[in-house]
């Protein structure tokens, strides 16, 4: 629900979601002076109001500093929301921003919904014709991209990792209702054992949903590109080139790199760890050491966030089912996007032709390099966007699939201890307007749905 | 304008009530107690408040709403306490919130003393007649009815509560005959004259039941089922009138009904089936006809055989709705146990009827499109006795209150289930005849039959229907449930001999020390009755009233979740605070898309938290509709 308690501390960014010098981060709600504590560590003891201190931006648990930035701090009824609030000016890498909207969320506060803010400012009274009237205009223009967006990410595979979690919390529902709604049926008790089961599927579904969260993952490890490909189509050289410095060995024996090689740089603020690997060939005849490297980079290949395949002009016809077949159970469903490059363009003259999908580069030369740079980032971040919708509702989703397992956590419990069924059904719905505030659905129409269709009721 | 002035005068009712069924009884009584002059018209003063299906008022969510109507100074449950011959606590087994009492009244004398009431009720007057068209002023506002003897009839206010009678049609087997209830004709007028106005119609169908003649049942074939005792009631005070208690009995369809039915549904003899009806049936009323056809795998359906009266022969079975030829009816009624002689009173039947799409409501009731004009009952879409009596008190209530120039009661989703059922009507409307769930209300856990008074008689007083005896004995009630509650918090349970007696009997883990009756309670496995037990035994005397420790026992034991769900209905207060001026759907709200702007245009939501309720409107949405608020506010300054 769109939640408009005082007490429910707001935060968000206030500027474009790019890489830019500086970025605005803004908070507001009851809780601010507090989170502002947890987070922003002055260098100097004495903060004023209205007044910009610089200091560091801490992670509240490790206490970790992620940023270096100024704080502003607007006491109650004199900020733009006319609620306690405060303001950070951070540097503008998405990282950061991303690092310190997850600090603020650690720390007690919420990412707001588009418009929040406004929303908030109008109903404290704060908001004048003229603001209100330019902001309209904002939230329409936002609203338009986010309504896209959200698309995307429905299409982008959120629906598919949220509906196995939904169907069995209507089914659950259903179950429970039924018998609250229609004693006179004599449904029966609902399977304690059953339903507790199928509470834990949920619980791991979601669980496993959070592991996974590649968000977390790639803000505190980096996000895996793995350079991939046959022997000697200059994987290591690469792998130089981008970090801009030599960390592997080059040389042109084929064969050269066998283990593992992982070096960390970024592209526009995004951690990367680059994974050099050995080159795939025909294993039979090879030293056993050679191998072992070979199916250590096909492992990598299925850990990697973006493969970055490199081949030379001549392989132009690829085959990638066939090369892909060492996947189990030919799952390429979950595999990280491949970005398909040609390497040594530099041999090849201007003419050389390419493949729609293939990228030209000369990692020697770094003719294609910042190009290919721009790929990978868009891979990672979701290029489309550059509203940072896209890795805001990342944040965002990740909150409601957390708060939507903590429900069902509570509605364990409620079932192990016996509460009544409508205590367990209570927190249910609750875990489940949490998918759905995701998924854009209704629950409570799918439950009625549900019972009358599954049990015979009424008089 | 003169004239506007001369008929306003000359009106010769405040308030105008077409139709008697339970929301035209509640509604007159509500106007004329809060003395206004009110005409209730309806077209049998013989049928007035008529159980026309199943005779038992209340059930899940549906008691609810009788002890609601009670709290705010209605007359079901009062009537219904009178008049019940059988009394059960539904879901007793289950949690607090959903435990609800039901009833089933003697239908002849439910009616009777509804009937007697009314008559018995100044400023408020019965004619027998028929109304077929209303009447508009020069303004658009309400100015009189039509009537088919007695002529044009003025008033200040109209309710409409015609309940199916409207356009109605009756089917039993392929015989069609225009009517609302059997025997009786339908109104015709009045639907075309509504829709003459433009409103928006829909079309519903509900049916009912064969009634039995008991002399032809062997009951010794069914299971027995007897009257809760001590029994529960609706209303707050003990009624005076007490019946005697009888039994109902248990029964089943057999394998050879289902053929029966199976086959008259091949041979194309069903209504619902071969497309004579039309109407959206309600999902959770089937009829046996759809039961069979789509639960095949079930073999067998309960039957409940429900006495109608003390003095009467007539059985209610309940479950097996249908509109299949008679012959058909008698042959699968035979097949059941108990029923192998029946003999057939009335026959079921399916009724078609008009129903009046309720968005077109604003949340007093009244039409936005008519001033004056109010909608209460089936004439709304819904189902059911209790829901249509609810709507009828509101609709009563608000009229009166627009007489008297007072803002209208509005009831908000956590405060009862009145405020979820008009909320749902008049923000989303319906698709089949609406049934109050409990699954409908958010704040479930909040709306307690047991805390009906504490949420609710404030409102019944402040609006002049509840009396101030009756709200001060409420009070006092909910006073002696604050004491006890700060009682139970304050006292400890001390072990004895007795007590770990008990302890153990019931598997609880035993005590060493003293400990808090409200930790006492809080454990799942102590229920109210052993709770006593353990009382009695440490010599502690809780307080005499059983209802008072019931409830102050459900105050505790569920303490941390009511107070979740408290929390949770202040966070969206605000929401529901924020008035949207009716002005700014006028002009078009740019950035919305059309199909949201056309949904709230026609809906008109009146806060913030009734239009995020609508499908569609996004929080993106709402946060453009909060700006338009302020800068409607700016232009009026």
């Amino acid at each position: 629900m769109f939640d408009l308690n005082r007490k429910d501390t707001i935060c968000a960014l206030a500027t474009a979601f790019s890489p830019s010098a500086i970025a605005i981060i803004r908070v507001s709600g009851l809780d601010s002076a507090q989170i502002k504590t947890a987070i922003f560590k002055p260098k100097k003891q004495l903060q004023k109001d209205f007044v910009a201190t610089l200091g560091d931006i801490v992670c509240p648990h490790s206490g970790e500093t992620i940023d270096e930035g100024l704080c502003t701090f607007f006491p109650n009824k004199k900020s733009y929301t006319g609620e306690e609030s405060f303001e950070l000016s951070v540097h503008g890498a998405p990282v950061i921003i991303e690092r310190i909207l997850q600090a603020l969320t650690e720390a007690g506060a919420r990412l707001a919904q588009p418009g929040e803010f406004t929303l908030r400012a109008v109903l404290t009274g704060k908001l004048d014709l003229c603001a209100a009237e330019a902001v309209s205009d904002v939230i329409h223009a936002q609203s338009v991209k986010a309504a896209q967006t959200a698309l995307k990410t429905l299409k982008g595979g959120l629906k598919k990792c949220l509906q196995p979690t939904r169907e069995i919390l209507v089914d659950i529902l259903s179950e429970l209702e039924a018998r609250l709604d229609f004693p006179e049926e004599k449904l029966g008790e609902a399977n304690q054992q059953v339903l507790s089961n199928k509470l834990e599927r949920a619980c791991a579904c979601l669980n496993k949903l959070l592991q996974s969260a590649v968000l977390g993952r790639r803000l505190t490890q980096g996000a895996r590109v793995v350079l991939y490909g046959e022997p000697n189509v200059g994987k290591s050289t690469l792998l130089n080139a981008l970090v801009g410095e030599d960390r592997a060995i080059v040389h042109e024996n084929a064969g050269t790199t066998r283990d593992v090689l992982e070096a960390d740089f970024d592209i526009k603020g995004v951690p990367i760890k680059l994974v050099d690997v050995a080159g795939i060939r025909d294993e039979r005849g090879l030293d056993p050491v050679e191998v072992i490297g070979i199916n250590r980079a096909k492992t990598e290949f299925i850990k990697a966030d973006v493969v970055v395949w490199m081949r030379e002009h001549k392989s132009n016809n690829f085959d990638q089912e066939n090369e892909l077949s060492f996947i189990d159970d030919g799952d390429t469903d979950n595999l990280a996007p491949i970005l398909s490059v040609v390497n040594k363009a530099d041999l090849l003259g201007l003419q050389a032709s390419l493949c729609d999908k293939q990228e030209l580069i000369s990692a020697k030369t770094g003719q294609g390099l910042n190009n290919l740079k721009q790929k990978i980032y868009e891979l990672l971040v979701g290029g489309a966007s550059d509203t940072g919708e896209v890795l805001l509702s990342k944040v965002r989703q990740k909150e409601e699939v957390q708060s939507a397992y903590a429900y069902i956590k509570i509605a364990q419990t409620a079932l192990e201890n016996h509460q009544p069924d409508e205590i367990v059904a209570s927190e249910l719905r609750q875990a489940g307007n949490c998918l759905d505030r995701l998924l854009g659905q209704k629950l409570s129409e799918d439950i009625l749905e549900q019972i009358f269709s599954r049990f015979c009721v009424g008089k | 304008m003169l004239m506007d002035s001369l008929l306003q005068k000359s009106a010769q009712y405040d308030v105008l009530v077409v139709g008697g069924g339970h929301a035209g009884c509640e509604a007159a009584l509500a106007c004329a107690r809060l003395g206004f002059r009110t005409l209730l018209i309806t077209n049998s003063i013989e049928r007035i408040a008529v159980l026309s299906c199943n005779p038992a008022i209340g059930g899940v969510g549906k008691g609810h709403l009788v002890k609601e109507i009670d709290a705010l100074g209605g007359q079901m449950a009062k009537v219904a306490d009178a008049t019940g011959i059988h009394f059960k606590t539904l879901n007793a087994s289950k949690g607090p919130a959903v435990r609800a009492t039901r009833c089933q009244s003697d239908m002849e004398l439910y009616r009777q003393t509804m009937l007697d009431t009314t008559l018995g009720t100044e400023n408020l007057l019965l004619r027998q007649d028929d109304v077929t068209g209303v009447i508009l002023d020069d303004l658009g506002q309400v100015a009189s009815v039509n009537t088919r003897y007695g002529g044009e009839i003025f008033a200040q206010k109209v309710i409409l509560t015609t309940g199916t009678f409207m356009n109605a049609c009756l089917h039993l087997g392929n015989k069609t005959s225009p009517g609302g209830r059997f025997g009786e004709a339908p109104s015709d007028g009045l639907s075309g004259s509504l829709k003459d106005l433009g409103f928006k119609f829909g079309r519903l169908k509900t049916g009912t039941c064969p009634r039995l003649d008991a002399r032809t049942i062997d009951f010794s074939a069914c299971t027995e089922q007897t009257s809760e005792q001590p029994k529960p009631r609706f209303s707050f005070e003990k009624s005076e009138m007490q019946l005697k208690q009888i039994s109902c009995w248990l029964t089943h369809t057999t394998e050879k009904t289902h053929q029966i039915i199976q086959n008259a549904i091949d041979d194309g003899l069903a209504p619902i089936y071969n497309g004579q009806i039309a109407g959206n049936g309600p999902r959770y009323c089937p009829s046996i006809e759809d039961k069979i056809n789509r639960f095949a795998s079930r073999g067998s359906h309960h039957i409940f055989l429900e006495p109608q009266g003390l003095n009467t022969y007539e059985i209610y079975p309940n479950g097996i709705t249908t509109s299949l030829p008679p012959k058909i009816q008698l042959e699968f009624l035979r097949s059941i146990p108990g029923l192998g002689q029946v003999e057939v009173t009335r026959w079921g039947y399916a009724v078609e009827y008009d129903f009046i799409d309720p968005t077109q409501c604003l949340p007093s009731l009244e039409t936005k499109k008519v001033g004056g004009l109010y909608l209460a009952g089936q004439i709304n879409g819904t189902t059911g006795y209790e829901e249509a009596a609810m709507q009828g008190l509101l609709a009563g209530l608000n009229a009166a209150r627009s007489l008297m120039g007072k803002k209208s009661i509005i009831l908000g989703r956590h405060q009862a289930y009145a405020g979820v059922l008009i909320d749902d009507l008049v923000t989303k409307g319906t698709l089949e005849p609406y049934r109050m769930f409990t699954s409908r209300a958010e704040h479930r856990l909040i709306l307690r039959e047991d805390n009906v008074y504490e949420r609710l008689s404030k409102i019944g007083f402040k609006s002049g229907l509840l009396n101030k005896k009756r709200f001060e004995a409420m009070c006092e009630f909910e006073a002696g449930v604050q004491k006890e509650i700060a009682w139970l918090k304050n006292t400890n349970l001390c072990p004895n001999e007795k007590v770990l007696s008990i302890f153990e009997s019931m598997n609880s883990s035993s005590i060493n020390k003293p400990i808090r009756l409200n930790e006492l309670l809080k454990r799942p496995e102590i229920t109210a009755d052993k709770f006593l037990n353990l009382c009695t035994a440490a010599c502690l005397s809780a307080n005499e009233n059983p209802q008072i420790c019931y409830r102050a026992a459900i105050e505790i034991k569920y303490e941390g979740y009511i107070k979740r769900s408290q929390e949770s209905i202040k966070r969206e207060q605000t929401l529901e605070d924020a008035q949207i001026p009716a002005t700014i759907f006028a002009k078009q709200l740019s950035g919305l898309s059309n199909e949201v702007f056309e949904k709230l245009r026609v809906i008109k939501p009146q806060t913030l938290g009734q239009a995020f309720r609508i499908s569609g409107v996004t929080p993106a949405a709402l946060g453009l509709l909060a700006v338009e608020i302020k800068k409607e506010l700016y232009k009026n300054v």
